[in-house]
């Protein structure tokens, strides 16, 4: 976690060198490739990480986290141990395409009786999440999760399971990621 | 275009809320008189179904959501928003909140599981299990919830389904709806108000 923070640290400074150049408008180049240099040594930082716990009677779970890559990369694929859940994949919550042969409600409801709570949502695995250099990228309830199928056990509040992430530029990396009821 | 809904979202809760200073309620409430009491569904309880009107006891709020046991990530956020938002208000409001949750997805939530599920999220609680799809759909329309269940040609079920939780008095009313990722303390908020209201 030190190491994290130290990260942290690190690119937000890279981001703010980044957005004062930009805010300066006639900022020279030399000035954005010495924090592009730099930036690139660092590495992909991980934070806020959390699984939630799981209801009993299902083998679903999920993981959330904030992801910040000093370079442009992208998250591509999420894998945990066999005793931990049979397959571990990249969602994202989407509206859903209600098309008239899956439309639940038939006759149902103009645009203007429906009201925006009441749109159905679904989800779907995504092949990657793209990490723009320095933009801090949320998993969150609602938006992209990593999603535990076949859980072994139920995710019991805490515990920790760890996670292998694997980035198109960075490679793998593990986090250790505790086991709550809400997001921390 | 994610950011944009989100932006929308966030922009719709922010108004529905901006309206709701005068009553209080941080939820949306809805624009016309939203009577769900004559809807009668099926029960699961002591593995036999009986029927359920959704109404609240007497000086009590029912929440109800439509959501199905294997979502990982909308259903749970919302069910344990819900406990949170129990606990916020003290052991003599929660007593006055009652859960019922219908499965939209009746093929895979057996009366079983159901039950198991929602004793996660409440000491009290009604799993209801459509027996046909007319059922649930008769249920649906009463709350304007949409839901569907796709059996795709690679073996996998997807679900899709309204977020909202919606609260109903003992008149059988919604008064509220929480739309998705409305927080614990919003949740809390609206159930004193609405509580308080009734006592």
């Amino acid at each position: 976690m030190t190491t994290y923070k130290k990260i942290t640290a690190l690119v937000g400074a890279a981001v703010l060198a980044v957005t004062l150049a930009a805010c300066g408008g006639d900022s020279n180049e030399s000035t954005d490739t010495t924090v592009a240099a730099s930036a690139a040594t660092e590495e992909v930082v991980i934070e806020g990480q959390w699984a939630r716990t799981s209801p009993a009677a299902t083998d679903m779970g999920a993981a959330y986290m904030t992801i910040t890559s000093p370079v442009d990369d992208a998250l591509v694929a999420a894998a945990v141990s066999m005793d931990i859940a049979m397959e571990a994949q990249i969602h994202e919550v989407v509206p859903a395409e209600m098309t008239d042969t899956t439309m639940a409600m038939g006759d149902m409801a103009t645009d203007t009786t429906m009201a925006m709570g009441d749109m159905a949502m679904t989800m779907r695995e995504v092949d990657e999440i793209a990490l723009p250099a320095g933009a801090a990228v949320e998993l969150k309830p609602g938006g992209y999760h990593v999603m535990l199928m076949g859980l072994k056990a139920p995710l019991e509040v805490g515990t920790e399971i760890k996670i292998t992430l694997t980035f198109k530029n960075a490679g793998d990396i593990e986090v250790t990621v505790p086991v709550l009821e809400e997001a921390p | 275009m994610r950011r944009l809904t989100i932006a929308i979202v966030a922009l719709t809760t922010l108004l529905s809320s901006c309206g709701a200073d005068e009553s209080g309620l941080i939820g949306y409430v809805p624009s016309f008189d939203k009577d769900v009491s004559n809807v009668v569904v099926g029960e699961i309880s002591d593995s036999t179904t009986r029927p359920f009107a959704f109404k609240a006891a007497t000086n009590e709020v029912l929440v109800v959501y439509f959501g199905y046991t294997n979502c990982p990530d909308l259903c749970p956020t919302t069910l344990y928003a819900v406990k949170s938002a129990k606990k916020k208000i003290g052991d003599d409001l929660a007593a006055r909140v009652d859960l019922a949750m219908v499965t939209v997805d009746p093929e895979r939530d057996t009366s079983e599981k159901l039950p198991k599920y929602l004793a996660s999220f409440s000491d009290r609680f009604h799993a209801i299990v459509p027996a046909t799809a007319s059922e649930l759909r008769t249920a649906e329309n009463a709350f304007q919830v949409t839901s569907s269940v796709t059996k795709k040609s690679d073996g996998t079920v997807e679900v899709a389904h309204s977020a909202t939780a919606y609260v109903v008095d003992d008149t059988g009313r919604v008064v509220v709806e929480w739309p998705f990722g409305l927080d614990a303390d919003a949740m809390a908020n609206d159930l004193r108000f609405v509580l308080s209201d009734e006592a």
